[in-house]
């Protein structure tokens, strides 16, 4: 007769005894553990049935009738699977900020061969005053500069992983750099997608053109630095940082992954696209609009046109930023701004201070607070599902106020001339010395008006930043 | 059939196990990727099931015309 195998409980032991340690030694990251060791669980459960297997087999134990001694049940194999489909997820969450953080430094790349370096260089002669010029890098980075010339020249390096050095000289023939006019353009083409295998190649390029040129950048992998040109600019990218200074036309950026993009010194409209972590905006003369996903901090200074800022769970309109507005870790504050202001967000808490013209804010969670300091004061309308609403009015301020909670309480410190009025769990604040509209609502939480303290003073504007000149910014 | 290749067709499903977390391991040791190597899996299988028929076949049933000649 077959004794049933010995494993499963055995895999009932050592799972329970991984949950329990977790329980007891928080800093035992079982997660961690279990994606980096979970194929030994499926050797050790292998090696343990061939041991039992080989023990039943010298105790003529193993017998030919039925399906029942094949060593392995279907219902294991559905359990092996499980564990295998699990188990290269959690190896795939844990390991993903490695192909995140930098695609071409895989470590597998150093079993892949060694490097092999092929210096590029090439040049475009009496390109004009303003050509349009294309890169096409599918790997690596560019820096990119605006100069007094009517040429473009390119200076680079291209890295080739290979075994040996005959197999790199084949890959660098394969892809060779090229520099050529196709009409009104100049294209400079690496050629990096004709390697047999297109990750094992990158190049970085520096790139002078002439000032007045118009840019446009594609790529999988790669930073882009451009600095002091006159045109239009186009970045498209799967997964690059962008950082522009100085550039006189309009700009365009699409990205599909990002660490960073910054774009300071900008004459025409700023149009940014996709995803990414940190966004920064600085002196931008026109129209910036920023959409997509961005997990990092967000930057905006000094924007002297309509800027646009729109999210998956929020969205921010501004008709002018002279101070600064900083988005990050569910927070959204601003300062300096002119309206009107148009802001809704499902999470976020807010605050604004010094700004003039109407504003609108609807947030669903998150606490409010606006301090303006300019009067006479403008329409006010601000709404939040849950959170408290905070009101912090300079002396002497004119308004009509009409302040109301579903579910909480509400304080006035103002004094004269708001009144409050209870009714169970609700309350109102209203009165009005003349002056514009000020509606503040609230479902769940608190409400304060109150007057302005000497701490409430606004800060001293923050100094500029210097520019950063893209060639300064040091690699990682 | 005999013993041995029933024990060789017990073992197949736990070599193969052992040999999946072989593969992970070099996956995730970053060597070569699973998506690469998976095949390996099928071979292993078949040459297993050749071991099997080799086994078999050493222990053949006689021919049946050995049990007419004597008489």
């Amino acid at each position: 007769m077959r004794r049933s195998s010995v494993v499963g409980p055995l895999i009932l032991i050592v799972i329970g005894a991984i949950f329990l340690l977790r329980n007891f030694i928080p800093e035992f990251r079982v997660m961690d553990v279990l994606g980096t060791y979970w194929p030994w669980l499926l050797i050790g459960w292998g090696s343990l049935r061939v041991v039992e297997i080989l023990n039943w087999h010298r105790n003529g134990q193993l017998s030919p009738r039925g399906g029942r001694f094949q060593g392995m049940t279907g219902g294991e194999w559905a359990l092996v699977i499980f564990i295998c489909l699990l188990g290269s997820g959690m190896y795939a969450a844990r390991h993903a900020n490695l192909f995140d953080a930098n695609g071409i430094h895989l470590p597998n790349w150093d079993i892949l061969g060694e490097r092999f370096d092929f210096a590029l260089s090439g040049a475009q002669a009496a390109a004009g005053k303003a050509p349009r010029i294309v890169i096409d890098n599918a790997r690596g980075d560019a820096r990119i500069i605006g100069v007094d010339t009517e040429e473009v020249r390119v200076t680079g390096t291209k890295t080739i992983r290979a075994l040996t050095r005959d197999d790199a000289n084949k890959e660098d023939k394969a892809t060779a750099f090229e520099i050529v006019r196709s009409g009104d353009q100049i294209i400079i083409r690496t050629n990096l997608e004709r390697a047999s295998n297109s990750r094992q190649a990158h190049a970085d390029l520096e790139i002078t053109v002439p000032k007045g040129a118009t840019i446009e950048g594609r790529g999988k992998y790669g930073d882009y630095d451009i600095e002091n040109i006159d045109g239009a600019i186009e970045v498209n990218s799967d997964n690059a940082g962008v950082r522009l200074n100085n550039i006189g036309g309009e700009v365009r950026i699409d990205l599909r992954r990002s660490d960073m993009v910054r774009v300071v010194n900008a004459k025409g409209n700023v149009d940014i696209k996709g995803r990414g972590q940190d966004v920064e905006l600085e002196n931008v003369a026109g129209v910036a609009t920023v959409s997509g996903q961005y997990s990092g901090e967000m930057k905006f200074r000094n924007l002297a046109k309509p800027f646009r800022f729109e999210s998956q769970n929020s969205s921010l309109r501004v008709e002018r930023i002279n101070g600064e507005i900083e988005l990050a870790h569910g927070r959204l504050t601003g300062r300096r701004l002119i309206g009107p202001i148009q802001i809704t967000s499902k999470s976020k808490d807010i605050e604004l201070a010094d700004f003039t013209n109407t504003l609108e804010i609807d947030v669903e969670r998150g606490d409010i607070q606006l301090r303006p300091t300019r009067l006479p004061l403008s329409k006010i309308n601000a709404r939040t599902r849950s959170g408290k609403a905070e009101l912090i009015l300079p002396i002497g301020a004119k308004l009509d106020l009409k302040a109301a909670v579903k579910k909480g309480q509400i304080e006035n410190d103002f004094g004269e001339p708001f009144r409050v009025g209870e009714d169970g769990r609700a309350a109102t604040l209203t009165g009005s010395n003349g002056g514009p509209e000020v509606k503040i609502e609230v479902d769940r939480g608190d409400i304060e008006i109150r007057k302005w303290t000497n701490e409430d003073a606004p800060p001293p504007p923050a100094p500029p930043i210097a520019p950063r000149s893209p060639l300064e910014v040091t690699k990682q | 059939m005999n013993n041995n290749a029933l024990l060789l067709r017990a073992l197949r499903g736990p070599l193969t196990l052992i040999l999946i977390g072989i593969l992970f391991v070099i996956d995730h040791n970053g060597a070569i990727a699973f998506t690469k190597t998976w095949p390996i899996i099928i071979i292993f299988l078949g040459v297993v099931r050749l071991g099997e028929r080799a086994l078999a076949a050493e222990q053949a049933p006689p021919p049946p015309y050995s049990q007419g000649g004597a008489q």
